[in-house]
């Protein structure tokens, strides 16, 4: 392969694996810190990706419509959060999937009601649109170098929040001791809201940043929920290096395996490295250390 | 005769944490075999190794002189050693005779048997309801084990055990948590099969200790302090010392 | 006669003769609910029996029709011959990913078998033979013993039936049996069982195994029920679908997925008389339903005495 191509691929599978991280940081930090799998998080991507849509045609900018996006996102999964999830963090897995697959059908059909069956195309700004070089003879469009910057930036903050701030301090606690959250008087509850609208932000985030690359249409939000799952099987539950080393494992893998594979392989190439990282590792390649 | 089980300068640790630190035990087929020491000091961890739950980081365990250090814990349940745990761990929803069964049927081959209604194959059944009445559990056959009280599980438990055919049993604490009565239940039981059964007994409550244990290994932080019959454990200086005449400095050193 | 025996005997009544007195659309929409029974049947082995929540049980379903349309393509077309087949193929496939997500437990099993489906799911709609992801039809139903005697609505209601019933009376047998006691004990406790002697995972994976036998045999059904297959008999909804309905009837007991299959179709058949968009209704619902009504529907049919087999 000749190295300009073989730097696009690289570039290509950087974005995609960052998209993936801002999907299975979520879902990871929801399922280290509550214990929840929570299915919807694709419907929260999905929504994320409508609202956005949405608001771009009422005013006009991309930037804007983000802007304003995310915050209704996250208020939109702190009130699924407090109206039916967190009914759910003591019970079984097997009530969680069920009750989350019921409000990925409710989501599914609302959307259906209010927006239509058809699909949605989000137009890119004038500044974001073309493409440029990064060196003689590679090109590359700037939309997706900004998403990789973005994917970059909120995965350092990511770690800087979990690392050097009270409320990451909370939640690093919470995935290992939860009782001692609890004992250490901090409202649990609110902080378990506050950990489920950070990661509807970030899957809301990666909706909008999909939505001029790929339709915004309904069940847009499930075949990456299911890769976002790979990416966390293969990190470690519970582990947000593991979900971002994984997803851009994943991203790199599947944009390579795509390139260099027959065709009917290529769609199963990631779940292929799944198989083999669990034959290997069962419990992933940087599992979270718990109590 | 060589020794029915045999630990060898076991260690363990968790992390920074030496919670074995150098473990030597022998238990000689048919005794009652007592572990006491102070809280902490690593006797279910102890425990966990010789059932194979937990892997130690040194040391060797030999059972009828086949070293199964490395062993799976299911390996080693198949091999004879039977382990009763502190915590209660009948199947709740199951009765208490398929509970028993399923303790009794793992000693009897494979349990690839798709067909057959098990509840009325006889065999199992019978065998089954003699454990039962060995701890007088029998009439409770029917009974969900989940709503049975605890004394009553625990003697499931010491039923569940004993039908699987054990050639060293492992009790972790057998009375903890019951009240005068029950406790005297089953020590009576216990006391029943002493002589019959090698058995290996983590226990804090020294009349107990006393009432049915022929020798006595006393564990601190650690570590083996000493070893021997009911009496050279009560007259040794160092274990009185360390744990029995001393309780008081005991607690200290534990907060 | 108890009311509990009454109530069996005017169900099964019913099925029995239901084509007898039914138009061809009601006898085709119970023939479809049968099919999905046998699917939840299938399911609750693994779930409410094996205590390992699947939800990547469409790839069995799936691998059950394309090895139908497959056999098709090359001549071979009596069920006597294709319906084994296709559970046969079903296993084959179930081998390797039961083997390789059984390693793990819990959340990791549920995310893992999910996307094995999903693989499934991408693998047949690259499948260019069979009309890649649009699917293909299939040019008629099975024969038996080189009749083609289920071309009549009827009769093939009549198979679908036996099939379950054949299902039913095989997961009764294997539930009760020195296996299904294992079973039992593993769902409940598997370190338990461990520290009994018991080697787990071939157990899991045998179990695992058995279920999607039932799934591709329930495959084969609906492909000759619809005369149609596409990569959409393995899409995730599907397994969430049959998951509802295990959940719905009543988890670990083996009227309940039947019930719930009933219940479900015939609830989807009903809203979407009144709406189209009848999801909005039932989404909200199945939160209730796992939220308020544990048990299930079967927890409301008449009991002789307190199922045994629910998870603690």
């Amino acid at each position: 392969m000749d190295p300009v191509l073989l730097l696009t691929q690289v570039l290509n599978g950087l974005q995609f694996g960052v998209m993936l991280f801002l999907m299975a940081a979520g879902l990871t930090l929801i399922f280290g810190v509550m214990n929840l799998i929570n299915l919807a998080h694709g419907s929260l991507y999905m929504m994320g990706a409508y609202l956005a849509a949405t608001l771009q045609q009422k005013t006009g900018s991309f930037i804007a419509a983000i802007f304003l996006a995310i915050p209704l996102t996250v208020l939109l999964g702190m009130l699924v959060e407090t109206l039916a999830l967190r009914r759910l963090y003591n019970r079984d897995h097997l009530d969680q999937v069920l009750a989350t697959y019921g409000l990925i059908l409710f989501f599914n059909e609302l959307v259906r009601m209010v927006w239509g069956p058809q699909a949605y195309f989000m137009a890119l700004p004038q500044f974001l649109s073309h493409h440029i070089q990064i060196f003689s003879g590679l090109t590359y469009p700037v939309y997706r170098l900004v998403i990789i910057g973005v994917g970059l930036g909120v995965g350092a903050g990511l770690y800087g929040l979990i690392h050097h701030t009270r409320l990451g301090m909370l939640i690093r606690a919470g995935a290992s001791n939860r009782e001692m959250v609890n004992a250490l008087g901090v409202n649990i509850r609110l902080l378990y809201t506050l950990v489920f609208g950070l990661g509807a932000a970030l899957a809301g985030l990666a909706g909008m940043l999909a939505g001029p690359l790929m339709s915004v249409e309904v069940g847009m939000g499930e075949p990456i929920l299911i890769l976002a799952f790979v990416v966390i099987v293969i990190g470690g539950i519970g582990s947000i290096q593991g979900a971002f080393f994984a997803a851009v494992l994943v991203g790199v893998a599947d944009t390579f395996g795509r390139v260099l594979l027959p065709p009917g392989l290529a769609s199963m190439g990631i779940y292929i490295l799944m198989a083999g990282v669990l034959c290997w590792r069962p419990e992933g390649l940087f599992p979270a250390q718990r109590t | 005769m060589p020794p029915l089980l045999e630990v060898r300068q076991l260690v363990k640790r968790f992390g920074a944490m030496t919670v074995t630190a150098s473990v030597d035990l022998t238990i000689e087929r048919g005794e009652i075999h007592a572990v006491i020491g102070p809280n902490g000091a690593g006797k279910t961890t102890l425990m966990s190794q010789i059932a194979g739950e937990i892997k130690p980081d040194e040391g060797t365990i030999l059972f009828e002189e086949a070293d199964i250090t490395s062993l799976a814990a299911h390996a080693r349940a198949a091999l004879g050693i039977a382990r009763m745990f502190q915590i209660t761990r009948v199947f709740p929803a199951s009765t208490v005779l398929e509970n028993v069964m399923l303790a009794h049927l793992s000693t009897r081959g494979h349990g690839f048997r798709f067909w057959k209604n098990v509840h009325t194959d006889r065999d199992s059944r019978s065998a089954a309801i003699s454990f039962l009445q060995r701890v007088g559990l029998e009439s409770r056959q029917e009974t969900p084990a989940g709503t049975l009280s605890h004394g009553e599980q625990r003697q499931l438990e010491v039923a569940m055990v004993l039908a699987g055919d054990p050639k060293v049993l492992l009790l972790d604490e057998p009375t903890a948590g019951m009240g005068p009565e029950e406790t005297a239940r089953m020590v009576a039981l216990l006391s029943g099969i002493k002589g019959q059964q090698s058995l290996l007994l983590v226990e804090h409550d020294m009349q107990t200790v006393y009432q049915l244990a022929d020798r006595v290994t006393v564990m601190v932080y650690g570590r083996t302090l000493a070893s021997g019959t009911v009496e050279e454990i009560r007259r040794n200086e160092a274990v009185r010392e360390a744990y029995l005449g001393d309780e008081k400095g005991q607690e200290e050193r534990d907060a | 006669m108890t009311f509990r025996t009454f109530s069996y005997l005017v169900f099964i009544g019913f099925f029995m003769t239901l084509p007898l007195w039914a138009d061809v659309f009601h006898t085709r929409l119970f023939t479809r609910i049968l099919i999905f029974a046998l699917l939840a049947l299938s399911l609750d082995l693994v779930v409410g029996y094996g205590g390992m929540v699947s939800f990547g049980h469409a790839a069995f379903f799936g691998t059950g029709a394309y090895m139908t349309g497959m056999m098709s393509l090359h001549g071979i077309t009596d069920a006597l011959v294709v319906w084994p087949a296709a559970a046969g193929a079903a296993m084959l496939i179930a081998l390797p990913i039961g083997a390789l997500s059984l390693r793990t437990r819990g959340a990791y099993f549920i995310m893992i078998t999910l996307a094995f489906a999903q693989m499934a799911y991408y693998f047949a709609s690259g499948l260019e033979t069979f009309g890649g992801s649009d699917g293909m039809r299939l040019l008629a139903r099975n024969t038996i013993a080189g009749k083609e005697i289920l071309v009549r609505h009827d009769f093939f209601y009549y198979a679908a039936a036996g099939s379950l019933a054949a299902a039913f009376l095989l997961c009764r047998r294997l539930t009760r049996s020195r296996f299904g006691l294992i079973l039992g004990g593993i769902r409940q406790n598997e370190k338990r069982m461990q520290s009994l002697g018991y080697a787990t995972y071939p157990y899991q994976l045998t179990c695992f195994v058995i279920s999607a036998a039932l799934a591709g045999l329930a495959g084969a059904l609906m492909a000759n029920e619809t005369l149609y297959i596409s990569p959409s008999y393995l899409h995730w909804t599907q397994s969430g679908h049959a998951l509802v309905m295990v959940i719905l009837g009543g988890l670990g007991t083996l009227a309940g997925p039947v019930l719930g299959a009933i219940v479900l179709l015939l609830l989807e058949e009903i809203l979407s008389a009144f709406t189209q968009h009848w999801m909005i209704v039932l989404g909200p619902l199945l939160i209730l339903v796992v939220l308020y009504a544990r048990g299930g529907l079967h927890g409301l049919w008449p009991q002789k005495k307190v199922s045994h087999a629910t998870t603690p």
